[in-house]
């Protein structure tokens, strides 16, 4: 049922293009599949894949994610490393958590997002709070470091503040089983 | 909790192999500059709280299910 976590992480598989033009009869795609644990094999692109440059804290070594939004799990998406398929992290959209967030991106980290030289697209920015679901005790998210993502450039970091405006451990409010909010 | 009071370009030690010492005092911010041997991680506080939390929310996989009402408080937020 689960893909295993030790061998392989992803594998390279051969998908014959069956609509290819004429001339291209041994025309093969290369389609990376990642086997994970949460979805089974998943096929991704290059265009899919969102470069780390530095990981995440605690996780240096993780320097690419798919980012998977499913309407089943909205308006939580999740971040799936590609070299560990049972590394994932649930995320939420900041503004989900907070509407009035003020975001505030270190100088730091201009250069591992490309953003050198004024290059930041606004419209293509998404900010996303880590989500941290215990097996018991309060949902929290993370304000204080919220991963900042270039959709345009693929690149993303965790973008860590410098002020205590924020916590790591944001508790998630909402309307639980007893029927209160939380 | 240790408190020294120190001026600018005036240090202190940390064991045997670190060194601390104020570069610049600048109205509410501090400059330091940190002599440490290579395997010493100094990291900002922010930083520290961070990889915690990361390390927390590290899962293998989905939770076995969302409650409806957590995704549908959420789902009311995001519009």
């Amino acid at each position: 049922m689960h893909g295993d976590s030790s061998g392989r992480p992803w594998e390279l598989s051969l998908f014959p293009e069956t609509e290819s033009g004429p001339g291209a009869l041994f025309d093969i795609t290369l389609v990376p599949v990642l086997k994970t644990t949460s979805f089974g094999h998943l096929e991704y692109g290059p265009e899919d894949v969102i470069d780390f440059p530095e990981g995440l804290p605690g996780f240096e070594q993780e320097r690419q994610f798919l980012l998977i939004e499913r309407p089943e799990i909205h308006p939580v998406c999740l971040l799936q490393s590609v070299s560990t398929a049972s590394l994932l992290f649930l995320c939420v959209p900041v503004a989900v958590i907070d509407p009035a967030y003020d975001l505030k991106v270190l100088p730091d980290y201009y250069s591992l997002l490309g953003w050198e030289g004024g290059r930041a697209v606004p419209g293509a920015v998404t900010v996303l709070a880590i989500l941290c679901w215990p097996e018991r005790g309060p949902v929290t998210a993370n304000l204080l470091g919220p991963l900042v993502i270039d959709r345009e450039a693929r690149r993303g970091v965790q973008a860590i503040r410098d002020d205590a405006r924020y916590s790591a451990t944001t508790p998630v409010a909402w309307r639980g089983e007893a029927g209160e909010a939380v | 909790m240790l408190i020294i009071r120190r001026r600018a370009n005036e240090s202190f030690a940390i064991g045997d192999s670190i060194e601390v010492v104020v570069l610049e005092v600048e109205g509410s911010q501090v400059k330091l500059g940190i002599r440490a041997p290579r395997e010493v991680s100094i990291l900002r506080s922010e930083v520290l709280e961070t990889r915690r939390a990361n390390q927390q929310a590290a899962r293998r996989a989905l939770p076995a299910q969302f409650p409806e009402s957590f995704l549908s408080t959420l789902s009311r937020r995001a519009r």
